[in-house]
């Protein structure tokens, strides 16, 4: 006799569970590699666009016009040029590479659930794809 | 009359229901079923039954786990064998239940991660217990 221990009535909870896991493991992976807190993502946009402005200026010597660039270098000591980089380096490692393959794997993960009707392997296909988001 | 140790049984099934120190003749009168032992002991019946008058050791489950860690994926499983039929069987952990078996081997998968004790009581054999890990 075959006992399958499961909260799930039907498969459409455990579909809704496997949405949420998804969802869940997206946000933590997401957490890996930015800081998740109120007006962060406002500032990484503000920033990112002065770095990538102050870049493609040549690095000017005067950075009033680059407010994010000439804060983050007199409150960390880099020079302006480093600070710059820096914050263009991470912002299109997560713009380019790090955050599509996040969302990637999420939507997509998400999109796989559809049509499946057995609750065993709603939970596998899950955890499946969980397992790949945390090893992002 | 003296008081005697003694177990009370079930008839049909020389299960031990209770272990105590009483006079023959009340056991009578309440209409126990019942056999004198040696010694008051309250843990006779998780090794011993009654079977012919006689106190017999109750036999280990023959059980085999096929293994303790499995994936929680709901698909991985872990296989019981040597269950008799109508043993029950509860299990403990995030999930659980209690089913009573059907004298075949019992499979069980698990959805959610945690430690399982599946707890076995396969009367006449004595009263086992298995471990599970789910991760």
């Amino acid at each position: 006799m075959q006992v399958n221990l499961t909260p799930f009535k039907t498969a459409d909870d455990a579909v809704t569970w496997g949405r949420d896991q998804i969802d869940a493991a997206a946000g933590r992976a997401c957490a890996r590699y930015i800081t998740i807190a109120p007006g962060q993502e406002a500032r990484y946009t503000a920033k990112y666009k002065d770095a990538c402005n102050y870049v493609a200026a040549g690095y000017p010597a005067d950075t009033t016009g680059y407010p994010w660039i000439a804060a983050e270098a007199q409150h960390t000591g880099l020079t302006p040029q480093a600070a710059a980089d820096r914050i263009k380096q991470l912002g299109d490692s997560w713009n380019n590479q790090v955050g599509p393959a996040i969302e990637g794997q999420r939507v997509a993960g998400k999109d796989g659930l559809a049509g499946r009707t057995d609750i065993g392997a709603i939970v596998s296909y899950v955890r499946g794809i969980v397992k790949a988001l945390d090893a992002i | 009359m003296p008081n005697i140790n003694h177990v009370i049984y079930d008839k049909a099934t020389g299960r031990i229901t209770q272990s105590g120190i009483a006079d023959s003749d009340t056991l009578d009168a309440i209409g126990a079923v019942y056999l004198q032992v040696f010694a008051f002991d309250p843990t006779l019946s998780v090794k011993y039954y009654v079977q012919n008058g006689k106190l017999v050791p109750r036999p280990t489950l023959p059980l085999t786990v096929s293994k303790t860690d499995v994936l929680a994926d709901g698909v991985d499983n872990v296989t019981l064998g040597g269950i008799p039929v109508g043993s029950n069987v509860s299990i403990a952990g995030p999930l659980p239940t209690n089913e009573t078996a059907d004298g075949t081997d019992l499979v069980l998968t698990f959805a959610l991660p945690g430690t399982y004790t599946v707890f076995i009581q396969p009367f006449p054999y004595q009263d086992t217990q298995v471990v599970l890990h789910a991760s």
